[in-house]
């Protein structure tokens, strides 16, 4: 089987090349381009750590929130791995003087208490159940799964091309007695 | 040897000078935040910061589509919604992609491209990694023959194009990821049964169970029995018994699954074999014969580890894997045909973060073990009894650069390399700008090998010519514009135009006396438009739709077989009664192709509607699906071993599941 490209140059050769000529064209490009430093992330790390952002950009109301320092409780629904990752990167940090505590429930019914719930996506087809029963509980709730903002959820992370961002349900906020910050409006898609 | 080592310097050349360039590419930037850092990051800056692994929970996630290419996610909730047994099922829904079925097999179209009877051979199909498509035929199972049963699968990704270069032999048309569930999204004990026309049954019980400490195992087994429609009517053979095929279309599958992530391993074991009556008589075997079945037999069992080294995720896997195929061929006398195919094999690739580049180098190596096909009128009359064995290795590296903040550049390359084929080397570029709102542009340039497989060589009997030394491999390339954007709070659209031309193409020939021959079919090309729309509401309401204008034709044919100008599919899904019912439809428009020989099959549109009982009550799900709600009367067409030019498929069907979660 014969490997040659039209031109007569062993087809392997050429490519390499090329790819070495790309690499080369790139390489002395890059530099001219003077651009902010973009750092790639892990993506469920980046969620985590919106979570635990969104703390600072809502206000509950004092019958649920009391003054520092009363815990902040965030509980996930459905993803014991994510709590995990939520806690270590809540380590050390806390809320104007309100420290984070979080917690894995396996029913929605043990996150009554918290004022983040995150529902995780395997908890998709319980949307409405789970909904239903934190109303009135007065709980911030959010999500990473298409779809769950136009459910009901308050706040979803949704992924764009490598970079996550922020779509608001601000009906289910200010249902579930919450306000949230001009400044999270201010960067958010509204769905709602 | 010597042109494997040529390659192999030449692959190593432009290896190190691109590793040698990536970091001069720095210049004076700054180091790599240490992970510390990212947390005093505020919201403005956090939605600044590229991510790799994407899509939801999977923590070992396997390639993740970093190529700038046309991504469509199909995830378990629709399979769910939209009634979809298998992967053809799927796929038949997919933007640009086309499904056919001579009542054997499955076979998908992608862009225009489905040459007849090729096994699905220009399109990667994975599972959780690992490649389904065998050593023989480099065939992809799509249909009831397909490896793992729909119920266990978590989303699957449609990839299209040759866009990334971590994927190798078969990723000429398309790449299609399945990936499974884990323990934690299955549940304690599901067990779930099934009846459908035709005395159809299906049973399917899976068990999971997942802990906090990362330790997570699912086991799944299926079994599926369809007598299949009692009577079929061929034209064709009406001098025999009135044409008529009776009892002849029976299917049975059984699957197991298991898989089992122990901290940073991950372990997978797949079984699947299925058997199939032909009712159609094809290969010119005698019509109405109860003694034409296949078999396929599909089997794998890997393991994976996954960790993270100074902020390099290194990822490795180590495979066995075995194919086997039989057929009972009904001529005087019975023939019986049959392959097998055994392989190891382990890759390792690293993912590292640079600066600006997000750089992956990998390595992937398989040892045919066994390559074995025979063909006779029994075991010790063999007239093909061929038994090799080979060995593959493959290399790639791909950098993603972000250029600006808005553009990105994609560069790979691929080095391939056969033992009984020698090897190649191609590039795979991509660029992707972002502008201010939700709108992403991506170019894309890729270029695929695909070696002729086991079959094509080395198979020769009385209908088929062994291609031997005179098939030389097919190469494509294509050049692709993506356009995806948000328009307004509620709908996603995107459009896309391509442009793909393969030189070499090997297609099956009518030789004299009847028999075909596998050639380099001169060169073709295939371009067309896509458009996508999608869009949710608060009531729950989805809808999703897609139009494709597409054209496949070659330097003397002005438009290839199974070929349709245009695809649309619409799916739609409606919430009731506080979400416990959702009423969804899946239809489909193809519009009119040629067969084999030229002749022009109808246009048709087909409907499933599926309705979905999920009572708050209760852990149950029922489903019930109508497929072609219209009773659409519609032909697929066939390859060159048929009589028939089309095979009519099936008219309205019903199929009613119950499963219980406990």
């Amino acid at each position: 089987m014969h490997l040659h490209g039209p031109s007569g140059i062993p087809l392997v050769r050429r490519r390499a090349c090329w790819l070495a000529f790309i690499g080369l064209a790139v390489g002395l490009l890059a530099p001219h381009v003077s651009a902010a430093e973009a750092p790639h992330e892990d993506g469920r790390r980046v969620k985590a750590l919106f979570v635990v952002n969104f703390l600072s950009f809502t206000g509950w109301p004092p019958s649920k929130l009391g003054p520092a320092p009363a815990r902040l409780v965030i509980a996930v629904v459905g993803d014991p791995d994510f709590a995990a990752l939520i806690t270590a990167v809540a380590a050390g940090r806390d809320v104007a003087g309100h420290p984070i505590v979080v917690k894995a429930v396996q029913a929605p019914e043990g996150a009554l208490d918290a004022h983040l719930v995150f529902i995780a996506g395997s908890q998709a087809r319980n949307v409405p159940s789970i909904l239903r029963a934190l109303a009135g509980a007065e709980v911030l709730t959010v999500g990473d799964t298409d779809g769950f903002a136009q459910e009901g959820v308050a706040i979803n992370l949704y992924t764009f091309d490598s970079r996550v961002r922020i779509e608001v349900n601000s009906t289910a906020a200010a249902r579930a007695g919450l306000r949230l910050s001009a400044n999270l409006m201010r960067l958010a898609r509204v769905v709602e | 040897m010597k042109r494997f080592q040529q390659a192999l310097w030449s692959g190593t050349q432009a290896l190190t000078l691109w590793l040698a360039l990536a970091p001069c590419a720095l210049g004076a930037q700054e180091q790599d935040p240490a992970p510390g850092k990212l947390v005093d990051k505020s919201l403005e800056a956090l939605l600044d910061v590229q991510v790799d692994s994407v899509e939801g929970a999977a923590r070992h996630s396997q390639r993740t589509t970093e190529a700038p290419a046309s991504v469509s996610v199909i995830t378990a909730n629709d399979i769910e919604t939209f009634g979809w047994r298998t992967l053809a099922d799927v796929l038949k829904s997919v933007r640009g992609f086309h499904v056919t079925y001579d009542r054997n097999y499955s076979y998908v179209g992608v862009r225009a491209f489905g040459r007849p009877t090729d096994y699905n051979n220009r399109v990667l199909v994975l599972v959780d990694g690992q490649r389904v498509n065998d050593s023989i035929y480099d065939g992809a199972l799509l249909g009831t023959e397909g490896p793992v049963d729909l119920s266990v699968v978590d989303r699957i990704e449609v990839i299209r194009g040759p866009g990334s270069a971590l994927y190798g032999t078969s990723a000429f048309l398309a790449v299609v990821n399945v990936i499974t569930k884990r323990g934690a999204q299955v549940g304690a004990r599901q067990v779930s049964i099934e009846g459908a026309s035709f005395d159809t049954y299906r049973v399917q019980a899976s068990h999971g169970w997942s802990d906090n400490r990362g330790r997570d195992v699912m086991f799944s087994a299926t079994k599926y029995d369809s007598r299949g429609q009692a009577s079929l009517f061929f034209p064709e053979f009406a001098d025999t018994n009135g044409g008529l095929a009776l009892n002849l279309d029976g299917d049975k599958t059984t699957k197991l699954l298991g898989s089992a992530t122990l901290g940073r391993w991950r372990f997978q074991s797949v079984f699947s074999e299925r058997e199939k009556r032909v009712p159609t008589a094809s290969w010119g075997t005698t019509f109405g014969d109860s003694r034409y079945f296949t078999g396929d037999t599909r089997a794998w069992a890997s393991a994976a580890y996954t960790r993270e080294i100074k902020g390099a995720t290194v990822h490795s896997r180590a495979y066995v894997d075995h194919y086997k195929y039989y057929g009972d061929y009904p001529f005087n006398p019975l023939a019986i045909d049959g392959s097998l195919a055994d392989a190891v094999g382990g890759e390792v690739s690293v993912r590292h973060r640079i600066g600006r580049h997000a750089l992956t180098v990998g390595v992937e190596q398989r040892t045919n073990i066994r390559q074995n096909q025979w063909y006779g009128d029994d075991a010790t009359h063999l007239s093909i009894d061929d038994q090799r064995h080979s060995s593959e290795l493959a290399s790639y590296v791909q950098d993603e650069v972000a250029l600006t903040p808005r553009l990105t550049a994609i560069l790979g390359g691929r080095f391939d390399w056969w033992s009984l084929k020698g090897g190649t080397g191609r590039p795979r570029l991509g660029m992707v700008y972002r502008t201010e709102k939700d709108t992403a542009i991506k170019a894309l340039y890729g270029e695929a090998y695909r070696a002729p497989n086991m079959y094509e060589l080395y198979y020769g009997s009385e209908q088929i010519e062994k291609g031997g030394d005179t098939l030389n491999p097919e190469v494509v390339r294509t050049l692709e514009l993506v356009v995806e954007r948000h328009l307004g709070r509620r709908l996603r659209v995107s459009a896309s135009g391509y442009d793909t031309r393969i030189t070499g193409l090997i297609d099956p020939e009518l030789v004299d006396g009847g028999g075909l021959r596998y050639v380099n079919n001169e060169s073709a090309r295939s371009t067309g438009i896509e458009l996508e729309g999608e869009t949710r509401w608060p009531s729950g309401l989805m809808v999703r739709s897609s139009l494709a204008v597409q054209r496949a034709r070659s330097a003397t044919v002005d438009r290839l077989s199974n070929a349709p100008g245009q695809l649309g599919t619409l799916q739609a899904a409606l919430p009731f009664w506080r979400r416990q019912l959702i009423l969804a439809t899946d239809t489909t428009y193809t519009s009119w192709r040629n067969a084999a020989g030229g002749e022009r099959l109808p246009a048709y549109w087909l409907s499933n509607i599926t309705a979905t009982y999920r009572p708050l009550k209760w852990p149950i799900v029922v489903g019930a699906t109508v497929y072609n709600a219209f009773d659409a009367t519609y032909s697929h067409p066939v390859g060159l071993e048929f009589t028939q030019i089309a095979v009519q498929q099936d008219g309205r069907t019903a199929a009613l599941r119950l499963s219980v979660n406990f």
